[in-house]
């Protein structure tokens, strides 16, 4: 049990008309990198955003390093150490890259102004821990996509995240930044004792970077940290869009 | 929100129309009519009827110019600058020109739509938002009338044009104006609830990706809005003018603005979502009338002149409120969110 | 000298100088102190009241009551110190005040509400104006305390005013908040990207409460200065801000900062203004123009950022698979 970062035991999450969830699992291994896959509507973002503090769950528990916890909000799962990179950035694009990774903590000189040498500086040390080769003070908007996910990365470590949430991550990136992207992941998994879910419908992908497969299927669990060992891209791909057989 | 608590009694047994917002306003009107035929002598003479079917007429109008605007999602603050213009072009046809009164109706109407054309197309093809560009346009346009007619009015209109405006129909209780006013509501109700174009035109701002999906062209329908918008502002120029017996440049305030807040006030006491999508045409019509009632009441109670633009504020403000709070309800007790 | 010039600034200040050798080899009286004393005056009082508006830019909104604020205040200093015999201090003081209440008023409810700014301050410039006319009745103020007139009017030295101290020191202050503080930081972040904001934990309340403060502020010491300059408080001070409100960090903007919110753009953008209008004025233009002209500037420069975000957003989409 104590295995486990982050656990999502018998979740239901009821909409209007709707049931998104009904008592799916899903349960995070330290330092894995772990699939999170299914068809549009089988229920992949509503278990993201119950993760991320945007909804709460009508049934079931949440537990973070065995602690049961329940986020108000957004900002309450960031600062309990989940991070979710989207698909539309979340940096603020004509700041510098340093700025946004230090937003929230801004160095301050001793008459409160804001001390953008240290900013600098402080934020180069993220950017050295995964080893990018990025100015900080070059200004987000005149980056790469590529770059500025990884940005958005650096930036999810720099706030201490022990659990980073990958929402279709390399829909925009090219065959050659996807190889740097999950070179980086590994790297992140064996020094910095992150752990990592990985939404993507690009099943190749999965098979090449996670350890551990969980499948949704109109909001039940059609296998559930099943290793990817076990499987291959056929049986996988049944999960997704055959009946579940009671 | 104590005063909106009933509603939650009234679910099941009462009819729907009595729910709705346009119900609401029409018991408002009548309520306010009462008291002030009660309160005021005066209110009810013909005189004093007379006058308000006139400003009526005129809110009417304006409100209608903006609804269809707020249907798009967007605001035109143009449209005060912009009758004006088209109503001083209509004086310098009729006064310069000699052209005939009818065939510069359909001018002043044409020119109307053409300004509300420059409107729709900058903020289709620019993609920013139809506030800036009205705010810019409004400028333009006021500028442009102020320069070509060197500030100085047409007094002197076909005497067949001024004397419309001041006829008086029905024993003198009611002024032609207001029924082109309420005609053009039933227009307008028609269009958008029977004809293609008028459902397309609602599709398009309801929910633009899905109508883009369905292959109606929302650029296009914003377009036909902003037109529309610019051709019922002309209209009201025209009537204005008749009413006032000459074209001025500033009857309608600097760059047009004192037809802003009625124009804005109607609809959205009407029911008109400013998120867009949705048109309340005789709620904009009994919007207007409550927004001349409360003006005229204001004035009749000697508020004086100077406090109106007080309270007309507060009351948008108020109406505003009322209609996010009447979002925030809807929303809570849908069935499908 | 090499960073220098490659500023965006420099090299636009340069034609801002040519330009205005230019007109005065037609028209010398463009350059003459008296010319320049009146162009000094006219970008002191634009200057506090484009600060006002850029600030609610910032945070992705509009401010349409600035006038209104800006009037309700000039009225109520000048009516303090006629009515009520009060001294300047107190006068200012309470100018400010109101100026500081309408501004919260205006982001108290935007905040709280969820209605877009553009509504709440069409409904407050009705109100303040309407509060405005209801108290002076449409009649202006005279009696001024000859302090008040000589400050703005005097000049400190050659053909500059004293009235240009204040503005220059709200606009070092409105740079120094914009760069090199949180509060501005997290404004612009808010500005460019809400959600972002909200999820760092940056508090909307706080950020729009403070901007619209802030503008309220800004909006009142602009009447207070218009009204030592006119020596007198009438009713209609503020009529005319919005365009000229919104033209100057707009253009100033597109053309210096890349379509950004920026406070030297804006102080570049309202000199611009400025000496257009001045030069339409000497050269006998009708100064309707003027607004036209300012019209037209603030499409194209609206154009060309839709045009800049497009090209930057395309450039982003390369690698997309889809």
């Amino acid at each position: 049990m104590s295995d486990y970062i982050l656990e999502l035991n018998n979740i239901t999450k009821n909409f209007p008309g709707v049931k998104a969830l009904d008592n799916a699992n899903f349960r995070l291994k330290k330092k894995s990198i772990h699939a999170l896959l299914g068809e549009n509507g089988a229920g992949k973002s509503t278990l993201i955003k119950i993760i991320t503090g945007v909804y709460n769950q009508n049934e079931g528990k949440l537990f973070l390093n065995n602690q049961e916890k329940s986020f108000s909000s957004p900002n309450e799962a960031m600062n309990a150490g989940i991070s979710v990179v989207h698909q539309e950035r979340n940096l603020i694009r004509r700041f510098s890259v340093g700025e946004n990774l230090m937003l929230t903590n801004l160095p301050k000189n001793n008459l409160g102004l804001i001390d953008y040498n240290t900013v600098a500086k402080e934020s180069k040390k993220w950017l050295d821990i995964m080893e990018l080769d990025i100015d900080p003070n070059t200004i987000v908007s005149d980056l790469t996509v590529a770059k500025m996910q990884l940005c958005e990365i650096a930036k999810a470590l720099s706030l201490e995240s022990k659990i980073l949430l990958l929402d279709e991550p390399t829909s925009s990136l090219s065959p050659q930044d996807t190889k740097n992207l999950f070179a980086l992941l590994k790297r992140l998994v064996a020094e910095q004792d992150v752990s990592i879910v990985f939404v993507s419908h690009k099943l190749e992908e999965v098979f090449e970077i996670c350890d551990e497969v969980t499948v949704l299927r109109d909001g039940k669990n059609a296998c559930e940290s099943e290793q990817i060992t076990n499987l291959n891209r056929q049986k996988l791909v049944k999960l997704m869009i055959v009946e579940m057989n009671k | 929100m104590g005063a909106l608590s009933p509603l939650f009694f009234m679910n099941n047994k009462i009819p729907n129309f009595v729910k709705t917002n346009q119900f609401g306003l029409l018991i408002l009107v009548i309520v306010f009519i009462c008291i002030f035929s009660f309160s005021t002598d005066g209110f009810t003479s013909r005189f004093n009827i007379y006058a308000l079917s006139r400003v009526v007429a005129l809110d009417i109008m304006i409100g209608l110019a903006m609804m269809v605007v707020i249907l798009t999602g967007g605001l035109n603050l143009s449209l005060g600058a912009l009758g004006v213009s088209a109503a001083m072009f209509g004086g310098w046809c009729m006064e310069s020109m000699g052209i005939p009164i009818s065939i510069t109706i359909i001018l002043v109407l044409a020119f109307g739509s053409f300004l509300g054309w420059i409107n729709g197309f900058v903020t289709v093809r620019t993609g920013v938002h139809s506030f800036i560009v009205t705010l810019a346009t409004m400028s333009i346009y006021f500028g442009f009338m102020t320069l070509l007619t060197e500030a100085e009015a047409f007094r002197k209109l076909p005497e067949a044009f001024t004397d419309f405006g001041s006829l008086k129909l029905f024993n003198k209780y009611i002024s032609p104006l207001l029924i082109i006013s309420v005609l053009t509501c039933f227009v307008l109700y028609y269009i958008f609830k029977y004809t293609d174009i008028g459902r397309k035109l609602i599709a398009a701002g309801a929910n633009p990706d899905a109508a883009e999906l369905s292959g109606i062209s929302v650029d296009r329908m914003f377009i036909y809005c902003h037109m529309l918008s610019g051709f019922l502002a002309a209209l009201a120029g025209i009537m204005l003018t008749a009413r006032i017996g000459a074209a001025i440049p500033s009857m309608a305030g600097h760059l047009g603005f004192d037809w802003l807040l009625p124009a804005f006030l109607a609809p959205v006491l009407g029911g008109t979502l400013l998120s867009g999508g949705k048109v309340t045409v005789f709620g904009t019509m009994l919007g207007a009338i409550l927004v001349t009632l409360i003006n005229n009441g204001l004035y009749l109670i000697d508020v004086g002149e100077f406090w109106v633009r007080f309270f007309l504020g507060i009351i948008l403000l108020g109406a505003v409120l009322l209609d996010r709070a009447r979002e925030y309800f809807t929303v809570k007790n849908s069935i499908v969110s | 000298m090499s960073v220098l010039l490659k500023k965006d600034w420099f090299g636009l200040g340069l034609v801002l100088i040519f330009g205005s050798i230019l007109i005065s080899l037609f028209k010398p009286a463009f350059i003459s102190p008296f010319n320049l004393y009146v162009l000094m005056l006219s970008v002191s009082l634009m200057l506090v009241v484009a600060m006002s508006q850029m600030i609610i830019i910032a945070i992705g909104q509009m401010n349409l009551s600035v006038g209104a604020i800006g009037g309700l205040v000039a009225i109520s200093f000048t009516g303090l110190m006629e009515v009520y015999s009060m001294s300047i201090l107190p006068a200012v003081l309470i100018g400010l005040l109101i100026g500081l209440a309408c501004g919260f008023i205006n982001g108290y409810i935007t905040v709280k509400t969820g209605i877009s700014a553009f509504i709440i301050t069409l409904a407050t410039l009705y109100i303040f104006k309407g509060m405005n006319l209801g108290i002076t009745e449409a009649q202006p103020f005279y009696e001024i305390p000859e302090a008040v007139k000589f400050f703005g009017n005097a000049k400190i030295f050659g053909p500059i005013p004293y009235l240009v101290i204040i503005p220059i020191i709200i606009t070092v202050l409105m740079w120094i908040l914009m760069n090199r503080t949180s509060l501005g930081r997290y404004m612009l972040a808010y500005g460019n990207n809400v959600q972002s904001s909200e999820l760092i934990g940056i508090s909307s309340t706080k950020i729009v409460i403070y901007a619209h403060v802030i503008s309220g502020l800004l909006a009142a010491i602009g009447g207070m200065l218009v009204v030592c300059r006119l020596q007198l408080g009438t009713p209609n001070i503020g009529d005319s801000w919005l365009l000229p409100s919104f033209a100057a960090p707009v253009i100033g903007g597109a053309i210096l900062a890349g379509g950004k919110v920026d406070v030297i753009a804006t102080a570049f953008g309202v000199i611009l203004v400025s000496i257009i209008s001045q030069a339409l004025v000497i050269f006998k233009i009708d100064p309707f123009f003027v607004q036209i002209f300012l019209g037209f500037m603030i499409l194209l420069a609206v154009f060309i950022n839709r045009y800049r975000e497009y090209r930057e957003e395309r450039r982003t989409k390369v690698f997309s698979d889809e």
